[in-house]
């Protein structure tokens, strides 16, 4: 939909639709209603939410070690002196890293690749962020490197390529276990799932 | 006319997945008897969907399905095969991929073709299984034959005279083999030597289990790779996009895979 050759949308406001209408799973629909919440909005929070997207742009970069999203480089968790610095956690997003911190069960470091391979859509390794993982392991002791992609078809793919890369240069290299999500129903869960929950099986 | 069952039960191959919604999947499946279809898994990507596992891609699935005002929804599916082996293994994925892609490219939606589902079907059976170097010039011609691109292999297909044994060549974009005698103008020409036309003749007339055993010697392979490439590229009009991501893993194999990565942001 073109609101810009619609005459009675008003011009900023077919403007504002429009470029909502560009962010990820946000339909028309969604984008109009957005855009009418905003005319609604008072002055000081429109103005603080144009700030903080101002902000955002401005004020984020990426960590030059672990290419996280961060306001300083190097990062928070990279510049801590009490993480483990021979363990690197790949991850596929900014968002799986706030996933395991919440855990507390993980003292090392992360690298975020921002993505994942996926063929088809033209998302291929040269994409994302596995060169700069690779001139990290120069010349740093790393001793582990644990693959922590989604285990999905495109984690999965991700997670091999990155161990085929890197296996001449680390001798420990793990992937998160596979097994059954917590509240699911064995019933449910599919082969692969189940087959590979039955190999990681532990003593109790 | 009988107006056709509200619910209905279909086996499929999952060729892709695209995240909408919250927590939906919008999924592209090849069916035996619908051909490709697309249809939505409703919170899918929730950890706790009894969906999830079960609708991945590259995966042999049985699903029920509404049909809908646009797009049918999912109600319930079974994991018929998850070819385990495909997915754990780099070169045989890479290869998948590629053949997901392929058969998504070339087909039409909702235009039943029961050959093309059998031969995919066989396709990933076989990489799950042993992963013959002739399967994929093997699929990708048998693809082409059955969405009615079969190449011409018998005539010259500027002048139609049969063609006398020997080495000749190949036009991608006239869709068979020439005789030595006819050069026209303005087509992409390829080598076809004697040893790769018989393999196609071969792949194209048996079943595959006699091809699965074909012995193909490295320059063979090659040169009916660079054929099947062309002529796909002008049946699509485009690139196979899974195809740079095959050549990457293979040669992640042979040399250093890290060359593959700088030496690649020249095209986007
Ligand atoms: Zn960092
Ligand atoms: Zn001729």
């Amino acid at each position: 939909m073109n609101y810009e050759f619609l005459p009675s949308v008003a011009a900023p406001l077919a403007r504002v639709i429009q470029e909502f209408h560009k962010l990820p799973g946000i339909g028309p629909k969604s984008a109009q209603r957005l855009a009418y919440y905003l005319i609604r909005m008072p002055a000081e929070e429109a103005q603080s939410l144009a700030e903080a997207i101002l902000a955002v742009k401005e004020r984020v970069t990426f960590c030059n070690i672990c290419q996280n999203i961060t306001e300083n480089s190097p990062c928070y968790l990279c510049s801590h002196e009490s993480r483990d610095r021979s363990r690197i956690c790949v991850v596929e997003e900014p968002m799986d890293v706030l996933s395991l911190e919440r855990t507390q069960a993980y003292k090392g470091l992360y690298h975020v690749l921002h993505g994942v391979i996926s063929p088809a859509s033209g998302i291929g390794p040269e994409n994302l962020k596995i060169r700069e993982l690779l001139e990290r392991l120069k010349g740093n002791d790393v001793q582990e490197i644990i693959l922590a992609t989604n285990p999905s078809l495109e984690g999965e793919s991700t997670a091999m390529y990155v161990h085929r890369l890197l296996s001449p240069l680390v001798s420990h290299i793990t992937r998160l276990a596979r097994g059954l999500p917590v509240g699911s129903d064995l019933e449910y869960a599919d082969e692969v799932t189940l087959s590979r929950a039955l190999e990681g099986r532990q003593e109790v | 006319m009988t107006t056709p069952p509200k619910i209905y039960k279909t086996e499929a191959i999952v060729l892709k997945h695209f995240a909408i919604g919250e927590a939906d999947y919008l999924l592209t499946m090849y069916t035996p008897n619908g051909g490709k279809l697309r249809a939505v898994a409703k919170g899918a990507r929730r950890v706790k969907s009894k969906l999830g596992g079960h609708l991945e891609p590259l995966m042999r699935t049985s699903v029920l399905m509404t049909r809908g005002q646009n797009l049918d929804n999912i109600n319930q599916a079974e994991v018929m095969e998850g070819f385990r082996v495909v997915r754990e293994d780099l070169d045989r994925l890479s290869r998948a991929l590629y053949i997901s892609e392929l058969v998504d490219a070339i087909t039409p939606d909702e235009q039943p073709n029961y050959p093309i589902y059998r031969l995919l079907f066989e396709a990933m059976r076989s990489l799950n299984e042993n992963a013959a170097p002739s399967l994929m010039p093997y699929f990708q011609l048998r693809l082409l034959d059955y969405s009615g691109f079969m190449p011409e292999l018998y005539k010259c297909v500027e002048c139609g005279s049969t063609l006398a044994p020997g080495h000749h060549r190949f036009t991608p974009d006239r869709g068979g083999s020439l005789c030595d005698s006819c050069h026209p103008l303005n087509v992409s020409v390829l080598p076809l030597s004697l040893d790769t036309l018989k393999v196609l003749r071969f792949l194209q007339r048996e079943t595959y289990a006699n091809i699965e055993r074909l012995h193909l010697e490295q320059g063979t392979l090659l040169e009916l790779e660079r054929l099947m490439e062309a002529l796909l590229r002008h049946v699509l009009d485009r690139e196979v996009k899974a195809t740079r991501f095959l050549n990457q893993v293979a040669q992640g194999r042979t040399s250093d895979g890290i060359s593959t990565l700088t030496a690649s942001n020249t095209k986007g």
